[in-house]
């Protein structure tokens, strides 16, 4: 059975059994990734993602059942595993609560896409990693590891569910990710990538391969001569790609609401209060409408609900939160769209989209000179928060600043922090702005990951905050 | 291959015989060699969070193709037990072998290789449990915690998994396993005045468990840990990880032992064999007879029989581990280490990982080593990794959520959350006491560890 036939007939089996609310979910996802090394194609895998997933939902009791075995009893079963389980949770569920109601939407909703992976050659997209670690050794001949990856995400979503909800849309995701690695006292080596919901024709306009192969080692080489740094507070330049993660790591997580019903996170009671500086709006939006910072496309969520763009900080003061239809209704706020599962085999959760700051009017160029002395943190290779609001970022590209200029690379960085501090630091931002997204990483949260989001933002002016280094 | 045959998997010979149609297939398909890996996991999880219930009961099943040509490669999965779907998986990656460029290094895939092996515990109690019994096992951990009173918020939940898997390929490999787990947490947070803190207790095991006490247990750590103070700015201390967060040392080390990482110069410890790496107080076996082990297997993802080694043995690097790929290259056997490491382990092709370490035991406690220690953190039950493992290695960066100071050879407080950041051979070579306190986690049975001298600063 193919999945739109599964998925009718898994509606007409949970009318029969007369479930008063249900939703089916559906993927057809293909991921394709090719790797190289040294300029040479090692391997080519395909995951192909098939299968279906049903939530019953009795009161705020979820059950949740899934298959990838699309013959009808293995259906049949599904739904009856789903209604009994959501049965059963409803005896130990004290906080009873509804769905926000939604508009009934019945759509095929499909990213208008230039130049789609499905219908390039693979010999073309060889060709796009060949180049970037041609371009890459050229300034570089030291033969250091040059591993390029490519990958691709596409395919089919469904939702339906019991008030009418009738949505497929159509997933998009490419990257290029170039790393390079360098022995010396260890292995120590900088990755450029670039990647979102586009196709493939960015990669000859907007950065290509050559740019992302020449960056890549840019970064490698500026590892190999990178200094330590005293541990102590600084003034920060934070460039677009951490300014995303501390969008997404150190403040999204927060506005959860899901988080926020539990009472675990920070911004509990904070709605309507000052946050963050005065320069600070954080947004979380499904689609972007940018020519070049698309981030990943998210048309709606996995609960059949448009997304939208929230604004969750507005000049500094705590506007919004992200929800889920519960969680909407909860709180008794409009709804954001903000449901999703990473696949049929996970009900929804609230996530974010593409999260981001907004850029401000400051030019680069002010922005260092605000800056002044300190450090120039571009990018990070991982982080972490607590509910709380502590953080770690872990920064991988960042140099130091020295009279308003680049002075020299620094290795083995961290920023750590609480997020309402941090946020309280920010004196300026600058009107520049990227939106990213990736086929390598993602989100994780509650055992589902990584989870394609899109982060970004513009440079932002941090001033006295806290980083460690190995002095 | 009969579409009734997928639609009844029960035992590692029914999925054998499965594989092995789809292997030929993959052959008539103008691969050279290939392997097929499949995969069947029944999973419950129930969640009780903040007066929620939320239940998860599902069955997956997946499918993943290698296949050669000449010396090229390709790989191919699927999420699907049907047969024209299966079958097009297979013809993908053949195709993708074909499109790859010569591996000069890779010679054939995993050959049979005659050794002792074991499995590790398969608890048919698990399988029989349902949600209706998880329900209220997390019910009970929730009801433990109502009796402190500074307990405001509390996660509980319980997850089974019952998962079986084989591989063969058209070199007469023919294995597989089965596997039970179930994994419980609990996580409370204490409030007061405007302090909060997180206690935990935690446990996975391949055997059913009377799940007693753990939300006392968790309650009691959030609640101990009140009344947090702050270090001095920033210092060098001596630092204890507890047996909860000794962790963070087998996910450093997993990427720098394996050969293949080696082998292309990603690790640290290229060219280290019989070469001292760490303190000679460290001793790290891969343990792969340990039957409670949580990755133990009869046979690794490419259906060799894992072997039984020293990795390091009083801070001397011994062994790397293999798959077939890597010890091809160096024209030794396979050391049955071949893992995917993904939560749907039919997805990626397997790389050479550890089974289950387990670190040679010291003859004092945690306390016994705190006893020992005139100034020094303990970084207990939680930290927050800084570190992605296998890039930039040498980095080593965390912070300590619940951290104790001690003084004078005992407790003094707690304290707010503690940043440590250093170098990773460092870490190893200040490794100055290891605990009698082994405990079993994912990566296999670890103690508490004493690190010397690292710098330590208030995270927030």
């Amino acid at each position: 059975m193919e999945i739109i036939e599964a998925l009718e007939f898994c509606k007409k089996y949970s009318e029969k059994l007369n479930i008063p609310f249900y939703e089916l979910r559906g993927d057809d996802i293909l991921q394709k990734i090719i790797i190289s090394e040294n300029g040479e194609i090692k391997d080519i895998t395909t995951n192909t993602e098939i299968g279906v997933g049903c939530r019953i939902i009795r009161n705020t009791a979820s059950g949740y059942s899934y298959t990838n075995n699309l013959s009808k009893i293995c259906l049949k079963n599904m739904i009856i595993k789903a209604n009994k389980v959501a049965i059963i949770a409803l005896k130990y569920t004290k906080k009873r609560f509804s769905f926000n109601s939604t508009k009934i939407e019945k759509k095929h909703i499909q990213k208008n896409i230039k130049k789609h992976p499905k219908n390039a050659d693979i010999d073309y997209k060889k060709d796009l990693l060949i180049r970037t670690y041609n371009s890459a050794i050229e300034i570089n001949k030291k033969k250091p590891l040059i591993a390029a990856n490519y990958g691709e995400r596409f395919g089919f979503k469904y939702f339906l569910n019991s008030e009418g909800i009738s949505i497929c849309w159509e997933p998009i995701l490419t990257s290029i990710k170039v790393r390079v690695d360098f022995k010396s006292k260890g292995v120590v080596g900088g990755d450029e990538e670039y990647g979102g919901s586009f196709g493939l024709e960015r990669y000859e306009k907007n950065y290509s391969p050559e740019e992302i192969g020449k960056n890549a080692m840019q970064y490698g080489i500026d590892r190999l001569n990178a200094k330590s740094t005293i541990t102590d507070k600084y003034n920060v330049f934070i460039g677009n790609e951490l300014t995303g993660y501390i969008a997404h790591e150190t403040f999204g997580h927060l506005a959860e609401s899901d988080e926020i019903i539990t009472g675990s996170s920070l911004l509990k009671n904070l709605q309507g209060k000052r946050f963050a500086s005065d320069k600070v709006n954080i947004v979380d939006q499904g689609v972007i409408y940018s020519k070049n910072y698309p981030g990943v496309y998210l048309p709606y969520d996995d609960e059949g609900v448009k997304t939208k763009k929230t604004i969750i900080v507005e000049n500094g003061i705590l506007k919004k939160k992200l929800h889920n239809r519960q969680t909407a209704k909860y709180f008794k706020e409009e709804l954001t769209g903000n449901a999703r599962a990473i696949n049929y085999k996970y009900p929804p959760i609230c996530r974010m989209s593409n999260t981001f700051f907004s850029p401000g009017e400051l030019k680069k160029e002010e922005g260092m000179e605000l800056v002044k002395n300190g450090i120039y943190a571009k990018s990070a290779t991982g982080g972490c928060m607590s509910l709380d609001g502590t953080f770690i970022l872990k920064v991988d590209k960042a140099y130091i600043i020295k009279n308003g200029e680049i002075e020299h690379p620094l290795k083995n960085i961290i920023i750590t922090g609480n997020t309402k501090d941090f946020l309280n630091k920010i004196i300026g931002v600058c009107d520049d702005f990227t939106v990213l997204s990736s086929c390598f990483g993602g989100c994780g949260k509650a055992g589902q990951g990584p989870l394609p989001v899109g982060n970004g933002g513009p440079h932002l002016i941090c001033k006295n905050i806290m980083i460690g280094g190995e002095k | 291959v009969e579409k009734e045959q997928l639609n009844k998997i029960n035992s590692i010979d029914d999925l054998i015989s499965i594989a092995d149609s789809i292997m030929n297939k993959t052959l008539g398909y103008g691969a050279d060699e290939t392997e097929v890996f499949m995969y069947n996991s029944k999973s419950i999880w129930c969640d009780l969070s903040a007066g929620m219930a939320k239940v998860i009961d599902g069955e997956s099943f997946g499918v993943s193709i290698r296949a050669i040509s000449g010396k090229k490669t390709g790989f191919s999965s699927i999420s699907s037990n049907s047969i024209d779907k299966i079958n097009k998986t297979a013809k993908q990656a053949v195709e993708s072998a074909k499109r790859t460029l010569e591996n000069k290094k890779f010679k054939n895939l995993a050959m049979p290789i005659k050794r002792q092996s074991k499995s590790g515990i398969f608890d048919e109690k698990i399988t029989e449990l349902d949600s209706s019994f998880l329900l209220q096992q997390a019910n009970k951990l929730i009801k433990e915690t109502k009796s402190f009173k500074n307990i405001k918020h509390v996660w509980g939940s319980i997850t089974t998994d019952n998962d079986v898997f084989v591989v063969v390929n058209s070199n007469n490999i023919a294995g597989g396993d089965k596997s039970t787990y179930i994994d419980a947490n609990i996580l409370c947070d204490a409030e007061k005045n405007d302090e909060k803190k997180t206690g935990i207790e935690k446990i996975t095991s391949r055997s059913y468990v009377e799940l007693e006490n753990f939300g006392r247990i968790a309650s009691q750590r959030a609640t101990v840990a009140l009344g947090s103070q702050k270090i001095k700015n920033p210092e060098i201390y001596d630092v204890i990880f507890d047996n909860y967060t000794s962790i963070f040392l087998t996910f450093l080390l997993g990427p720098n032992i394996c050969a293949t990482a080696v082998q292309k110069g990603k690790s640290l410890f290229e060219n280290k064999i019989n070469k001292k790496i760490t303190s000679n107080k460290l001793t790290i076996i891969d343990d792969t007879d340990m039957k409670e082990g949580l990755k133990t297997m009869k046979y690794d993802h490419e259906g060799i029989p894992p072997k039984k080694k020293k990795i390091i043995e009083k801070g001397i690097l011994k062994n790397f581990v293999y798959d077939s790929y890597s010890a091809n290259i160096e024209n030794i056997k396979s050391t049955g280490n071949a893992l995917r490491l993904h939560k749907e382990p039919y997805m990626i092709p397997p790389i050479p990982y550890p089974i289950n370490y387990l670190i040679k035991p010291g003859n004092k406690d945690l306390d016994g080593i705190i006893k020992q220690t005139k100034k020094g953190i303990l970084v207990r039950y939680m930290l927050m990794p800084g570190i992605r493992p296998g890039q930039n290695p040498s980095d080593f960066a965390l912070v300590a959520m619940s951290p104790y100071l001690i003084e004078n050879y005992e407790i003094k407080c707690s304290l707010y959350p503690v940043a440590i950041v250093g170098e990773f051979n460092n870490v190893l070579n200040n490794i100055i006491d290891v605990g009698s306190d082994l405990k079993l986690v994912r990566g296999g049975k670890i103690p508490s560890l004493k690190i010397r001298g690292l710098k330590c600063f208030n995270a927030t």
